[in-house]
């Protein structure tokens, strides 16, 4: 019955947001249309007075508009009837006076002229003559009996019978001078052409208007079909009124009655008084309500506009209103599905206020006191280690999702299941099993065990067991907590392997390598090699800074005496290496070439360092032995350079004395050419023996030598000068002999050609050396310069040919042989190395 | 349940609106989507000389707001006199199930009226005599679905005949063609004579077939060496109206300087000295109103037939040539002078 009750209550509820609007709604809408209505009726009344007005206004012009047709033919024929003098004028001025008449007014279809005693004199007609008398007939006995009176006539109306057109008679009296009564002049006038006049008679944009007798004939009409039938209008109220009530003149109202095309008009009538007619005007209710109708559009436009703005008002109101109730609601709907987290914002000065104050301060209180079951299974879900609770007895009574992840099961397959299927122990149950462990401490924290998958696999986890109590103290279960200890186990392994490997790496090597802490200098570890070098077990060495292991002393190398690549590796921390004469097991001396190189932290900075020390004592042992050779080698080079200058010169001498017998000067000179050139070979081994170096010789000394040499042969005996300019350039043994040679034989020739008959003048001798390793060498003299026409490649002098020779061919120069001033060489060459 | 049903009350609130103001555009968008209807109007012309009634239709049907092209569509055609080939229009105009026909010359109406036999198709007649046929059955009431312009031809025959003796009073012999079967002109002839007889001439009356007849009656009177006649009077009828007729009659007229009272206003211009008929183009005009009120709703058989009223035109320099008599008072009642 309560459910049903519940049902009820849920099926019949309303928003109170609803309920507010709606109230909203109806108090607004309410007012709205009252106001409306109040509005509309009354500026219905004023319409309606000013339609009235407006109708009487156009009716009095229409009426206008048909009296002054009728009067202006009756004007007409009171003009004629002042002309028609009856006694004077003869007949066929009356002719011509009718026939005017007749020309001038198309509304007259035959005008004439009577005499007093009712005779006709003469007439004008559109007719032919034989239906001129209807005229008179038509005429009938009022017409002289007004005449009489003076008075102007007009006949009813009556219907032409071949054209069925409706037609009047009007009649004005002729008068002589006393007012006596001599005639009349009559017309009869067809009113079709009061048609056009009426036709033209604009009611609004959509009225109409017509003419009506007085016996309710409808006599001129826009529609000429109903005017030619002769319709009877008494039907129609306005007709009627005018009918029934002669002395009724207007009836200034805005009745909406019937009308002549029987539709719904608002109608006037005004009576003409002379002729006994009336023009009635309608209005379509359509077009006289129009105003109206607008206006009531647009009223109703306001409306609907009001109603959307009060409909929005008015759920922002309600809405306003209920707001705070309905997250006072909502929160109300959270707490009851155990949610105790929603805490009301509402900050309002009443009661609703209040009550959201209230509501926090109770879910506060909640939340401390209360913990939902949805709460603790996500807690358990949301794990990330294994949990399993049991019975004291070990009967499993929940699992998280995380342990059937790992092991396959799902929930229900454990629960109610012995914890032994889950935990692998060798031999359950015994004394020394971890559930007899348990009740013993009462808790156990982190030991590594073994948990079973469904297919029956081992994984290791980290396992932590505790008991759980009642308020009293009796245990009530067992909550077992695991980690899979799966990858940090595989990577203690590796980390095992990847020891040994390195200690294996370590101990193959033949160098002797310790890793040195650089805090303190101390070895933290070494390999065997090192171990036995200096005959120390590793326990001996750990600890032990690294100079009193190798060096045997108590401090450490000090540049720059003792150079520490350690210290270097630590300055630089790049890779250093230094040679060091490491001590070892037996006082022995090795010579050793130490390199370090630098470990680093993950931020960089240097902890560490490899210290490799490769045994070079036998290599240093064969270089002191090498140079010892090459010193005892040079020696004997000096000296045979030493013996060959000696020889050379011995044979210079030779020459020399052998030249002093010779007469011929030509003879003479080839002597003392060659003495020159052996002399400059010699200078050579003379330089090469005296120099640091056995291969090079400095080209200034030596050329400096050639021409002193020179000059002694030559120079003394005429007024020759000479200007040496040579840089301090080191010359391979290769390039000085061909340099010394060209040098002497250029000289030579200056010495002997350029300066004839005794004539003073001056040798320039250049030597400059370019930053690309080229030698310029110029020799020049401002004598009188070699034959222009000599070709210095096609010519019988051995001294040119000896020139071009080793210029080019030995040290692949180019020479540049300039006449224009004396004679100048430039020889330029690359050294080579 | 409380949010759901509080989310259902605001989304209709949109709802509610868009649909106001979907009710109020789609009734303002209907008050102006109005489909205007093209009427297609079938002019059946006798000939050329009377088509100032289609002009005069053609101009008072946009006064009353039909445009050509735009909402009326004219289908004009011209049976020349032609009765087969009138015919052949006719039935044509039902063929194409025009809105309405306008026929003009007796002939046409006629013929209009019996191929309409039938048909909801309504027929408008101009420049039509209603007497000695059945074109209508009464003036108030002409029942069936046609109506009309009346041509008042008959009533005033006697009065064009006083006119032009008015003008030639010497006459003593008035010539007069008609087609032989042509019922209005006997009706016209039956009162014609009386008052011929009592204005002392005698009517020479030409009944012929076709223009050959008239052509055939002249040529007759040339060749006698007296044509016998003082003045010719021209009736409603066909043949004497027909342009090859009026050329035939203008001809010896002109040669043996003999009066003509023409029949349509448009003579006077080419030969008549006087005419005594409404004016065509306001025949035309008169017409179209008839055509509105049909198009409105009215049927056509219930509109009454109109009577237009007679213009007198004179050819004023014509008359003078021919040393006739033109009184004042025939001057002051015209219409319009020739001079």
């Amino acid at each position: 019955m309560s459910v049903q009750t519940e049902v009820k209550k849920e099926t019949n509820f309303r928003s109170i947001a609803v309920t507010l609007t709606i109230a909203f709604l109806a108090l607004s809408m309410t007012i709205l249309l009252i106001s409306s209505g109040l509005q509309a009726y009354f500026s219905f009344q004023d319409r309606q007075n000013i339609i009235a007005e407006q109708q009487y206004f156009i009716a009095r012009e229409a009426a206008s508009q048909v009296t002054d047709f009728i009067t202006e033919k009756t004007d007409t024929l009171k003009t004629v009837s002042r002309l028609s003098d009856l006694t004077a004028s003869n007949k066929e001025e009356q002719k011509l006076l009718l026939s005017k008449i007749l020309g001038i007014e198309p509304a007259f279809r035959q005008v004439a002229i009577l005499n007093a005693q009712g005779q006709e004199l003469e007439i004008a007609s559109r007719l032919s003559t034989l239906e001129s008398g209807h005229l008179i007939k038509r005429a009938g006995s009022d017409l002289f009996s007004q005449a009489s009176l003076g008075k102007t006539y007009i006949s009813p109306v009556y219907i032409n019978e071949v054209t069925s057109e409706p037609m009047i008679v009007m009649a004005v009296p002729v008068t002589d001078v006393f007012g006596d009564s001599k005639g009349v002049v009559m017309a009869e006038v067809n009113l079709k052409f009061m048609w056009d006049l009426v036709d033209k008679i604009r009611v609004g944009s959509s009225g109409t208007a017509y003419v009506v007798d007085r016996k309710g004939n409808l006599i001129a009409f826009s529609d000429i079909s109903l005017v030619l039938k002769g319709e009877n209008l008494m039907r129609l109220k306005e007709v009627n009124d005018f009918v029934r009530n002669p002395g009724l003149l207007t009836e200034k109202d805005a009745e909406i009655t019937r009308g002549i095309k029987d539709t719904q008009v608002v109608s006037n009538f005004i009576s003409l008084g002379t002729p006994d007619w009336a023009v009635i005007t309608e209005l379509p209710v359509s077009e006289a309500n129009e105003p109206i109708i607008q206006q009531f559009k647009i009223t109703l436009l306001i409306i609907i506009a009001n109603i959307i703005l009060v409909i929005l008002i008015s759920v922002y109101l309600s809405r306003r209103i209920t707001k705070p109730i309905m997250i006072l609601s909502n929160a109300a709907n959270e707490i009851g599905k155990g949610n105790f987290n929603p805490i009301i914002g509402v900050r309002l000065d009443d009661e609703i206020g209040q009550l959201a104050s209230v509501f926090n301060t109770m879910t506060r209180d909640l939340q401390k006191t209360t913990v939902s079951k949805d709460y603790v299974e996500n807690i358990f879900k949301s794990m990330f280690d294994m949990l399993v609770v049991a019975t004291p007895e070990g009967t499993i009574q929940t699992v998280n999702k995380a342990i059937c992840d790992l092991l396959g099961y799902r929930s229900e397959e454990l629960t109610g299941e012995s914890i032994d299927k889950l935990i692998y122990d060798e031999v359950p149950h015994s004394e020394t099993s971890y559930f007899n462990e348990l009740d013993k401490k009462g808790s156990i924290i982190n030991i590594e065990k073994q948990y079973l998958t469904k297919d029956g696999r081992k994984i290791p986890v980290l396992l932590s067991m505790s008991n759980m109590y009642d308020d009293k103290g009796n245990k009530i279960g067992v909550v077992c907590v695991a980690r899979d200890i799966t990858e940090r186990e595989r990577a203690e392994d590796l980390l095992n392997k990847l020891k040994e490997f390195a200690e294996t790496v370590l101990s193959s090597m033949k160098d002797a390598i310790s890793i040195i802490d650089v805090n303190n200098f101390r070895i933290i570890d070494a390999n065997s090699v090192f171990l036995k070098n200096y005959g120390m077990k590793k326990e001996e060495v750990i600890g032990k800074s690294c100079y009193e292991i190798t060096h045997k002393r108590a401090q450490p190398c000090i540049p720059p005496d003792d150079i520490c690549p350690l210290m270097d590796t630590l300055k630089s921390g790049e890779h250093s290496v230094a040679e060091h004469v490491h001590h070892l097991k037996d006082g022995e001396k090795r010579y050793v070439e130490v390199s370090t190189s630098p470990i680093t932290d993950e931020n960089g900075r240097i902890t560490k360092v490899i210290h490799v020390a490769h045994d070079i004592t036998e290599r240093k042992v064969a270089e002191v032995k090498i140079k010892a050779s090459l010193e005892e080698k040079e020696v004997l080079l000096r000296e045979i350079h030493h013996r060959v200058k000696n020889n050379m010169q011995i044979v210079a001498s030779l020459l020399n004395l052998q030249s002093q017998n010779i007469e011929d000067i030509k003879y003479k000179n080839l002597f003392i050419d060659s003495q020159t050139r052996i002399y400059s070979m010699a200078l050579i081994h003379e330089k090469l023996y005296q120099s640091d170096s056995l291969a090079q010789i400095n080209l200034k000394e030596y050329i400096d030598g050639i021409v002193s040499n020179l000059f002694e042969s030559y120079g003394q005996k005429i007024n020759i000068k000479l200007d040496i300019n040579v840089e301090n350039i080191l010359i391979n043994i290769d390039n000085a002999v061909p340099c010394g040679l060209i040098i002497n034989e250029l000289v030579t020739n200056s010495f002997k050609y350029a300066f004839p008959d005794g004539r003073p003048g001056i040798i320039k001798i250049s030597v400059k050396s370019n930053d690309n390793n080229t030698i310029q060498i110029s020799i020049s003299d401002n004598g009188i310069g070699i034959p222009k026409d000599l070709d210095i490649r096609n010519t019988k002098s051995l001294g040119l040919k000896l020139i071009t020779g080793f210029a080019e061919s030995q040290l692949h120069g180019e020479i540049i042989l300039n006449r224009d001033s004396g004679t100048e060489f430039q020889i330029n060459f690359r050294q080579t190395k | 349940m409380v949010p759901n049903k509080q989310n259902r009350f605001r989304r209709q609130i949109p709802l509610v609106i868009l649909l106001i103001v979907v009710v109020f555009s789609s009734g303002c968008i209907s008050q102006t989507a109005q489909t205007q209807k093209v009427y297609h109007v079938g002019i059946l012309s006798n000939s050329i000389d009377l088509d100032d009634v289609a002009e005069g239709f053609k101009a008072k049907m946009t006064e009353f707001g039909y445009t050509e092209g735009k909402n009326i569509i004219y289908d004009m055609q011209s049976s020349n006199n032609d009765e087969a080939k009138m015919q052949e229009i006719a039935k044509k105009f039902v063929d194409d199930k025009v809105d309405l026909i306008l026929a003009y010359s007796t002939g046409n109406a006629l013929g209009a009226k019996a191929a309409t036999r039938g048909t909801d198709i309504p027929v408008v007649f101009a420049v039509s005599t209603i007497e000695g046929n059945d074109l209508i059955e009464n003036v108030r009431q002409p029942g069936g679905n046609i109506t009309g312009v009346r041509q008042p031809s008959v009533e005033l025959a006697a009065k064009r005949l006083e006119l032009l003796l008015e003008m030639a009073p010497q006459t003593k012999r008035v010539w007069l063609t008609y087609q032989s079967d042509f019922s209005p002109a006997l009706t016209t002839l039956e009162l014609l004579r009386p008052r011929a007889s009592s204005l002392g001439v005698t009517l020479v009356e030409v009944p012929v077939t076709n223009v050959s007849g008239i052509q055939a009656d002249l040529q007759a009177r040339a060749e006698s060496g007296d044509i016998g006649i003082d003045a010719i009077l021209i009736i409603g009828e066909p043949l004497g109206n027909s342009p090859t007729g009026w050329a035939v009659i203008n001809e010896s007229a002109a040669k043996y300087k003999v009066p003509i009272m023409g029949q349509t206003p448009s003579q006077v211009y080419r030969g008549a000295v006087l005419t005594y008929l409404p004016d065509n183009y306001k025949i035309g005009q008169l017409t179209a109103s008839m055509a509105d009120k049909i198009f409105k709703g009215t049927p056509a058989g219930t509109i009454m037939v109109v009577t237009p009223k007679a213009d007198l035109r004179i050819n004023y320099k014509l008359a003078k040539e021919l040393g006739l008599n033109v009184s004042e008072g025939m001057l002051n009642m015209a219409d319009e002078i020739i001079r």
